[in-house]
Order: C-alpha cells, then structure tokens, then sequence
C-alpha cells in the first residue's frame, strides 16, 4: 500500500484538512469524510466569559488526529505558548508551526519559525513547521529533526494555485534528503493538488478551497481524486515532454486511395 | 493587577480555580496559560494569584 508518514505515523490519506471557515459543524464533518482525511487541523483562542468553548468541535472532528496549530503567533515566542496550549488541550503532541508577523500577506518569518521549531522539538513536540518555498530553509529544519517541511503554494486563502512550481521542483529534486514535503496554502482547485503530487512531493493541507466552494463535501471529494490522481500519475512515471509533436498513430500504410507515400 | 487574557484585572489573592468557576467554562474544554506554563483546564495547579500574572484560558477553534 502507498503510505507516507509523520514520526512514527503511518498515513494513507494525503490530504490534511484544515478545520477553518466551514459554515458549520456538520458541513465541516461530512466535508472530512469525503475528502478522507486523517489528520485536521485546529486552531487555539481565548475564551469568552460563559461561552461554552469547543461544543461539538470536538465530537464532529472525531476519529481523525487532531493537528494544532500556532496561527496568530507572530513570533518564537508566541508560537511556543500557543504550541503549549494545544498539547494541553488537546493531549497530541504535533504541532503545525506557524510564524506570521506579516497581516497584509500572511507569509512565515523564515527565522521566527527556526528558532521555534528548535525550542519546541527539544519540549518533545512534532513539528510540522509552515515555510516559504525556501529549499535552504527546509534543510535546515531538517537538521534540526521537523517532521515534515510544509512550503507554500500561494498566499494562504488566496487560491492562486502552484504559484512558487518552479521552487517547489527543488523540493521534489531534493526530496531523499528532506523530510515529508507537504504543500500548504494557496491551493485553489483538485488540479492544483494534483499538479503537487506528481512532482512527487508528499501530501497537501487545503482549508479555504474546500470550505468556500459553494458544495464543500463535494469540493472535498474532487480534492481526494486529485490528489489520488496526482499520486498515481506520479508512481506512474510521466512521460518526458518532448520539443515538438509525435504521431500517435503509425505513419505508415495510411489508407488513401491513391499511390502509396 | 492579574492579566487575565490580556485584560488587566484585580484578581490577585484569588486562586486560578476561581477566576476559572468565574468564567463559568467547563474545565474538560480549556487549557490555562499562567505565565509560561500550560495545564489541561482539570488539571490546574494550586495557585493563589498575585500581582503581575500572566493568565490565558483558551479552547479550540476551527482553523486551518
């Protein structure tokens, strides 16, 4: 069977859902499903006086492993506290880094994220740190021992697609000396996802495309095509694209009515 | 003052349990920040709040 895996995990599935912007629970679950998700990430806020907190989140998320997040951390610092947070709330020790001091752009501050990615695997958490396309960067997280390395594909929510290919082609080159790449953020569409797995790079995490299409549990399903479909054009080994056109069908024997060619 | 998730309150002399039956949120569904330190919302620590605490009580929200 083809798996992947984080730490010790083994995963079939590699489509990691995000859990935002979906208008409800029940949406939210179904969507889960159909995209066959195993691992769904979750977000950490304060809570309101009398507010009941996470009613029904919990209950709609079960059976898959729950990926805390650090959004909203804009530094080391805060991303630790928030990482701490989530291993409290929620018992799991992965942790999906995030460091974005940037509002306009949401994009990861590349030494921000290293120096929590360092502090938070020496208090024993798995880190799936968020990055720019950045090969340099990957590595040396590597080195420091993440799970995975999650480069983006576009602006987070943006759905522009595979914007940063050309770097992401890096990653797939170097993929034997990486960790697990996951391509997080900016997919759009099942063929974004697809256009991912048959670089060969490891799984995708997709939020926005699936909670914001008008039908998400069918959104969430093409996604799981795509990425499959991805997946197998890759193990497929794609054929080399070649400088001009070549016949499909033999040159020969042509049947034309007239003299031969 | 005690900051209580970012609000500057008069809690001090209080114990972190209080301040939480307070809030009035169920203990199984947060976790607590005191200072740099993080608990399971059942499994709070004997603290007697005092001047300059540092206090988050945070639940999990959909987010991707």
């Amino acid at each position: 069977m083809d798996t992947w895996k984080v730490g010790d995990v083994e995963l079939r599935s590699r489509l990691i859902l995000g859990s935002g912007k979906f208008r409800d629970f029940g949406v939210m679950r179904e969507a889960m499903q159909a995209a066959g998700a195993e691992v769904v990430t979750v977000a950490i806020r304060r809570v309101e006086a009398r507010m009941p907190g996470h009613v029904g989140l919990l209950e709609a998320l079960e059976g898959v492993r729950l990926l805390p997040n650090t959004a909203g951390a804009r530094t080391a610092e805060e991303a630790l506290r928030i990482a701490r947070l989530g291993r409290a709330l929620t018992g799991e020790r992965w942790v999906k880094l995030e460091v974005i001091p940037d509002p306009t752009y949401l994009l990861p501050d590349p030494v921000e994220t290293l120096k929590a990615a360092e502090a938070l695997l020496a208090e024993g958490f798995l880190v799936l740190p968020y990055i720019g396309p950045d090969l340099v960067l990957a590595r040396r997280l590597a080195q420091l021992g993440t799970a995975t390395v999650m480069p983006l594909a576009a602006l987070i929510g943006s759905g522009w697609g595979v914007k940063t290919r050309a770097l992401l082609e890096l990653f797939a080159r170097e993929r034997a000396s990486l960790p697990p790449v996951v391509v997080d953020a900016g997919l759009g569409l099942p063929s974004h996802a697809a256009e991912v797995l048959e670089l060969g790079l490891d799984a995708v995490l997709v939020n926005t495309a699936i909670a914001e299409a008008k039908d998400p549990v069918a959104m969430a399903e093409a996604f799981r095509l795509g990425v499959e479909a991805g997946r197998r054009a890759y193990l497929a080994g794609p054929m080399r694209p070649r400088e001009g056109a070549s016949p499909s069908s033999p040159t020969e024997g042509v049947p034309l009515g007239g003299p031969g060619r | 003052m005690v900051w209580l998730n970012g609000e500057a309150k008069p809690l001090e002399g209080k114990t972190l349990r209080e301040v939480l039956e307070e809030l009035d949120v169920d203990l199984s569904r947060v976790a607590v920040l005191l200072n740099e330190e993080a608990y399971p919302g059942r499994e709070l620590p004997h603290h007697v709040l005092k001047e300059g605490d540092v206090v988050e009580v945070v639940t999990l929200m959909q987010g991707g």
